[in-house]
């Protein structure tokens, strides 16, 4: 459903990645994998549109989306849950909830309980500002919010990054529940591999701006001088 | 005690003025960070606009309903002056997002483009609006009397407040608003259209700053340049309230009304000027940011 063919991107003159092709089949987990600074968040922002596509071609759904705003493509169907959680801070959690509705065609509030049943801090939080919930209520804020538009693919940067463990596993089993359970196809970038492996169909790693191994097993031997530290 | 409750009356309806003329560039500048500097003509603007209602019912109504003029010159005003402020954002400066310099010099062309139109049409003496006979005069309450056009503009001030707070915190495109104004990639990323809320903000502050032009014309005759007299204070307020907050453009306006009243009672109207003046300087060197500043936990 989500196809991507040579990419370039990168920010302003310095192109940080180079001719990533990745493919996402519906109801399939794809995992981005690979170091620091490899270019995994700019693919992501790539596919979200946050930055622009310098060169090769990105289609969704048989949709050209090369060129299209962030705004399009989140219409077309894209949730993005992004490095650093991005939630509004000045907004109410609930209003950020609520924002999760505008590339939703279907407004029934009925989607928020399901999100609540996820995660019941954010029904207990609802009337507080975004910003003064801690780290990893934020990123339950930012799932949640990308829960709420119903995406039927899920761009998740580093969902579990910088979270205390308890909350970590609140996360990953909303994301076993969402593979087990919807149809909703998800891009997620991990860096703990034992998650991966157990949620993810297909994984791509990532060196130095573009795909140095790719296939639906992850052998460790290939993977593991672009992995290791 | 006569003379302080008068004096309070006059601050708060000082403040109410300027917080009337700040009111729209709260959202351009305190909101959107576009340094307008043609919001004084959009307040001319809305002066105008007024002027030709008042005209028209002159002209084409019959006498008895003369003294409702305002109450049409009202959203007249607010549509005509979002209208010119919508074409400014689409033309001009949907470009010159993050640029301040540049909107500045350009805001500032415009300016002189919408004075000089004011002149060609109307004329380049000033014109007056007649007050309507239910606004003239004066209410007496214990032997005080209180101008009726002032406590006007308060209700008027209180009523675009209102209606702002509201649509800012209770509707969802206030919502929009404001996540757009914090955070532009998230917001399109969750599909709000940036373009549409840019511009539609946009309009909406230009609205305000036409209203206040409707008010001002209660107060003194108008004319092509009365936007440059009011543009300082609008830019005073906003920035003493704290950029970005709603709330501080009200509590700015009636401080800097209040004591710039207090002050002129106690010297003159120039000296009143100037220590109002030194008072912002030192108030901003103790709070930079201003009355209210947004302060949220700060994560990683």
């Amino acid at each position: 459903m989500l196809q991507l063919k040579d990419v370039e991107s990168g920010y302003d003159e310095s192109m940080v990645l180079r001719d990533v092709s990745i493919k996402v089949k519906q109801n399939q987990v794809i995992c981005i994998l690979g170091r620091n600074g490899v270019g995994k968040s700019t693919l992501i922002k790539t596919i979200m549109g946050v930055l622009k596509v310098q060169g090769g071609t990105i289609a969704f759904e048989d949709k050209e989306l090369t060129k299209a705003s962030a705004t399009i493509r989140s219409k077309a169907g894209i949730g993005y849950v992004p490095q650093g959680r991005e939630i509004f801070t000045t907004l109410t959690v609930y209003e950020n909830l609520l924002l999760g509705f505008e590339s939703n065609p279907n407004k029934n509030k009925e989607i928020i309980n399901k999100v609540y049943k996820y995660f019941p801090v954010l029904q207990e939080m609802k009337n507080r500002n975004g910003g003064d919930l801690s780290g990893g209520q934020q990123q339950q804020l930012a799932i949640g919010r990308a829960l709420i538009a119903e995406p039927k693919l899920l761009l998740l940067d580093e969902p579990a990054e910088g979270i205390q463990p308890n909350i970590v596993e609140d996360i990953q089993n909303v994301i076993l529940d969402l593979k087990n359970e919807t149809k909703t196809s998800m891009v997620l970038v991990e860096q703990d591999l034992g998650f991966a492996k157990a949620v993810g169909d297909y994984f791509y790693v990532i060196d130095r701006g573009t795909v140095v191994f790719e296939g639906s097993e992850l052998i460790d031997e290939k993977v593991e001088k672009h992995l290791s530290i | 005690m006569e003379g302080i409750i008068a004096q309070i009356f006059n601050g708060i309806s000082l403040g109410s003025i300027l917080l009337l003329i700040a009111l729209g560039l709260a959202i351009t500048f305190g909101l959107m960070n576009v340094i307008n500097m043609a919001h004084g003509e959009l307040i001319m603007i809305g002066a105008y606009t007024t002027y030709v209602v008042q005209t028209i019912f002159i002209n084409y109504f019959p006498e008895g309903l003369f003294d409702w003029y305002f109450l049409f010159a009202i959203p007249a005003a607010f549509i005509l002056a979002a209208l010119i402020g919508l074409v400014m954002e689409v033309t001009v400066i949907r470009f010159l997002y993050g640029r301040p310099l540049d909107s500045l010099l350009a805001t500032f062309g415009i300016s002189l483009v919408l004075q000089q139109l004011a002149r060609s049409i109307f004329g380049a003496p000033n014109v007056g609006v007649q007050s309507p006979e239910l606004l003239s005069g004066a209410v007496e309450i214990f032997s005080m009397s209180f101008p009726i056009s002032r406590i006007f503009i308060l209700i008027l001030v209180a009523l675009c407040v209102g209606f702002m707070f509201y649509y800012f915190y209770k509707t969802g495109n206030g919502r929009r608003i404001r996540a757009v104004m914090q955070n532009r990639d998230m917001a399109a990323s969750l599909g709000i259209s940036t373009r549409k809320v840019d511009a539609s903000t946009f309009a909406i502050g230009a609205g305000f700053a036409g209203v206040a032009g409707m008010a001002l014309t209660l107060i003194g005759p108008i004319g092509p340049t009365l936007g440059t007299a009011y543009i300082i204070d609008a830019f005073m307020v906003v920035v003493v309230g704290g950029v970005g907050m709603l709330l501080g453009t009200v509590a700015g306006a009636l401080g800097i009304g209040v004591f710039n009243t207090i002050f002129e009672y106690f010297t003159d109207a120039s000296m009143g000027r100037v220590l109002i003046f030194v008072l912002i300087i030192l108030f901003l060197q103790w709070k930079p940011n201003g009355l209210f500043s947004i302060n949220t936990r700060k994560l990683d």
